[in-house]
């Protein structure tokens, strides 16, 4: 079921009054609920996934129970060794679905490359919808089992509530056990500002996905998929929309999910900080999925050392995060080499140890960006939009040439594309989204900005009404296919 | 959590009321006079015409397919031809005239191949037009299904109102002559299309054939046998007909029309004449596949006064 469809229109309100008035008895009764709607919701998408869903949810929590049961013992080998196996089970599971095709052409590839042909069939296989983040939930809950960081669920039901929460289930944000599981054992109350804030960030959200993303693929799709005959301006153009289109995809589902759970009484973690207003990538990688890159953080980076180490290890850490980063994206070169260049353009801030020297916001104390500050956001932007040419494309190949195209004479023409109306609406969600930089979305606190009641009802029916007119077509979201 | 409630349904019913009050209220200014307000005289005639009659029932195969006059010349019988658009879905078509149908009347439905695929039998945007902006009696004709269907395009349509730029029904064709002329003037008293009679054809590119499987919408071919089940009830005579379709796009959907027949066969229902004596030659077609030229359609009138001089 997508979050921008009929189906989910009338799926929510339902779900929210039952959940309230009447499946509030009792918090497992409520949990038990979640768990039935959340595979209801999986299974509107694809019902033959949800017994491999299942299953790995019941695998990584009995995995908990025999992790701390070793570790009372005090069999921490064991208890590593039931860790690891559903690490193994869960990667395993992923890589079937997601890598075998990908490995078994590379692997031709690579005999070809020395003159020896070789002949392994690929399999036709179906990619089950957001198994990389519910599979990536499961592992960091039986690795913080492992630490000690957090108490395995005793309660069967709270664990697979916690995996299946149907607002993040396909698409993130990547929840930690420490920060989503505990409220599965916690009552929780209806919370009026949560539940009015929640619905507003879900308009921002639609906002940002039906009238932007939605928009911007007609686009960037029609120039992507002909890129070879189009003008260096129209191919900049696109290259840039592409920008907005992954960015209203991804951050207007992440709002979208983070605002229906807080109409259940969750707290989702942040997933988007407003990342085109960073000043240089580390800040960027600050700011953009957010629970991805802490995930990675957490889970690979540390552990193996982090920056504790020398500058070496350091920024050998720094590409391996990348690499797997790029890898997580997708079974496809682009995005290794996405990940790559985005390793590279990071470098030089480790070396200068200039990594942190953007932890605040942009522009804190004034209304605009100094000089100084709009052409490092603007070079940011510049570099982030190259790296999106690899993510977007087809083909390794297919990205040099795109970029090869820009540099031509024809960059001085007017782009072949109307995008006048587009154009105003990107401009409205970048200045939107800069006066509410500080805040969780573009509609927070908008009582700040509009006092009294109606003309925020006027606000939120102005733009129910730019994506029911303008909305672009669309069956699905970027990131499902992660 | 009331406080919530409460103001979610105000807010809900503001929004709803705001989207009425465009639909009703504001004028469709782009489709004054168009080719849509016919229906009123199709239904004008409908009503005037005393039993017997002859009723054709289809979308726009019919309004570009029938010579009406030369049908009532001969069979001596009063014709009104109500197929306008494919849009308004089989449902509604045989809803709007289902009530005006008694003792001795003969009807003859005539569906495009599409109204018994996916759900086009309950209409299209076009009907939203029609029904809003053309004849608002005409709501009275249709069901919870056609609500529940249409919803989201009647939000659309609705709020398209604010921006004149983005109200479009009906597709312009590219704006040729024929389509800067085509209005309420283009019909003759009978229902029919005369507009076209003395325009040279189209290029029209044939139906492709589908990779897909098609799969035929049981329901449409339901909904065709309960009226044809309550007409026959009241005394009146129901024939179901093939469209009339290009030659090259006929082959092309060979298979969908055999699933089609076989779906109508499996409620007892079969085309009276059959669909191959309605597939004529590219030649024959005006500017669709399915719209008939002058000779074509005085062809395919020939062929149903030869079918209907059997029956009485």
């Amino acid at each position: 079921m997508l979050f921008n469809s009929i189906e989910f229109a009338v799926f929510l309100p339902i779900v929210f009054l039952l959940y309230w008035f009447v499946f509030n008895v009792n918090i497992r009764i409520q949990n038990l609920f979640i768990v039935v709607v959340s595979y209801i919701f999986y299974g509107w998408w694809d019902s033959r996934f949800l017994l491999l869903m299942g299953a790995t949810t019941l695998f990584s929590w009995l995995s908990g129970i025999f992790i701390e049961k070793f570790h009372i013992n005090n069999n921490k080998k064991v208890a590593g060794i039931v860790s690891l196996s559903n690490i193994i089970l869960n990667l395993g599971i992923l890589g079937c679905f997601k890598y075998y095709n990908f490995f078994v052409e590379s692997f031709v590839d690579a005999f070809v490359l020395f003159g020896r042909p070789l002949e392994i069939n690929t399999l036709k296989i179906i990619l089950p919808v957001g198994i990389s983040f519910y599979t990536f939930q499961a592992l960091s809950y039986s690795i913080d089992v492992y630490r000690r960081k957090i108490e395995p669920a005793k309660d069967v039901v709270s664990f697979f509530a916690y995996v299946s929460f149907f607002p993040q289930l396909v698409a993130g944000p990547i929840e930690r056990a420490t920060n989503l599981l505990p409220q599965f054992y916690k009552a929780r109350k209806f919370d009026y500002t949560e539940s009015v804030d929640g619905l507003r960030q879900i308009l921002w959200g639609l906002f940002k996905k039906i009238i932007i993303a939605d928009n911007c693929a007609v686009i960037v799709n029609s120039v992507f998929d002909n890129y070879q005959n189009e003008s260096a301006s129209t191919l900049l153009l696109a290259a840039i929309f592409f920008s907005f289109q992954i960015y209203g995809d991804f951050s207007g589902y992440s709002d979208i999910a983070i605002g229906t759970a807080r109409l259940f009484g969750f707290q989702l973690m942040r997933n988007f900080n407003y990342p085109y207003f960073s000043r240089d990538i580390a800040e960027f990688w600050r700011r953009w999925h957010i629970s991805l890159t802490t995930w990675f953080r957490d889970y690979i980076y540390f552990p193996l050392g982090g920056s504790r180490g020398t500058m070496y290890k350091t920024i050998r850490n720094t590409f391996v995060i990348f690499l797997v980063s790029g890898f997580w994206h997708g079974a496809n070169w682009t995005f290794v080499v996405w990940g790559l260049f985005h390793a590279i353009l990071f470098i030089p801030l480790l070396i200068g140890k200039k990594n942190r020297q953007h932890t605040n916001i942009v522009a804190e104390e004034t209304v605009l960006p100094g000089v100084k500050e709009l052409a490092q956001i603007l070079f940011t932007f510049i570099l982030v939009s190259i790296g999106w040419i690899f993510f977007r494309s087809g083909s390794v190949s297919a990205a040099f040439e795109y970029i090869s195209l820009l540099f031509d004479r024809s960059l001085f023409t007017i782009p072949t594309l109307n995008v006048t109306t587009l154009s105003v609406f990107i401009f409205m969600l970048i200045a939107i989204e800069w006066i509410q930089r500080r805040s969780l979305h573009g509609l927070f606190q908008i009582e700040s900005f509009l006092k009294y009641r109606l003309g925020r009802w006027i606000v939120y029916i102005l733009l129910i009404t730019l994506i029911i007119q303008f909305g672009g077509k669309s069956d699905t979201f970027i990131y499902f296919q992660f | 959590m009331r406080q919530f409630l409460i103001e979610t349904v105000l807010f809900a019913i503001l929004l709803t009321v705001f989207v009425a009050v465009l639909l009703w209220f504001v004028p469709n200014n782009k489709i004054k006079n168009n080719s849509l307000f016919s229906s009123i005289d199709k239904h004008h005639r409908l009503d005037s015409l005393a039993s017997p009659k002859i009723v054709f029932v289809g979308g726009s195969n019919l309004a570009f397919g029938l010579n009406s006059q030369l049908i009532e010349d001969s069979l001596k019988l009063p014709v009104v031809n109500m197929g306008l658009h494919a849009g308004f879905g089989l449902k509604y078509m045989l809803s709007e005239v289902g009530s005006s149908i008694n003792k001795g009347d003969i009807v003859i439905v005539t569906p495009e191949y599409q109204q018994f695929l996916d759900n086009i039998y309950l209409g299209e945007k076009v009907l939203i037009a029609l029904l809003f902006d053309v004849d608002k009696h005409n709501l009275s004709f249709l069901s919870f299904s056609h609500f529940v269907k249409l919803f989201p395009q009647m939000t659309k349509y609705g709020v398209s109102k604010l921006f004149y730029k983005k109200l479009d029904v009906m597709d312009d064709g590219g704006g040729n002559e024929f389509v800067r002329n085509f209005n309420r003037n283009a019909f003759n008293k009978y229902g029919d299309i005369v507009l076209h009679w003395n325009y040279p054809n189209e290029l029209i590119n044939p139906i492709a054939q589908s990779d897909k499987e098609v799969k035929v919408n049981l329901k449409s071919v339901e909904i065709l046998a309960k009226f044809k089940t309550d007409m026959e009830s009241r005394g009146a005579r129901v024939f179901i007909m093939p469209p009339s379709l290009q030659n090259s796009s006929y082959k092309n959907l060979a298979s969908t029309v055999s699933k089609i027949e076989d779906s109508l066969h499996s409620h007892n229902l079969y085309f009276s004449i059959k669909t191959s004596e309605f597939a004529y030659p590219d030649s024959l077609f005006f500017n669709t596949v399915y719209h008939l030229n002058k000779e074509g359609l005085d062809m395919r009138s020939g062929k149903i006064i030869e079918f209907l001089k059997d029956k009485f």
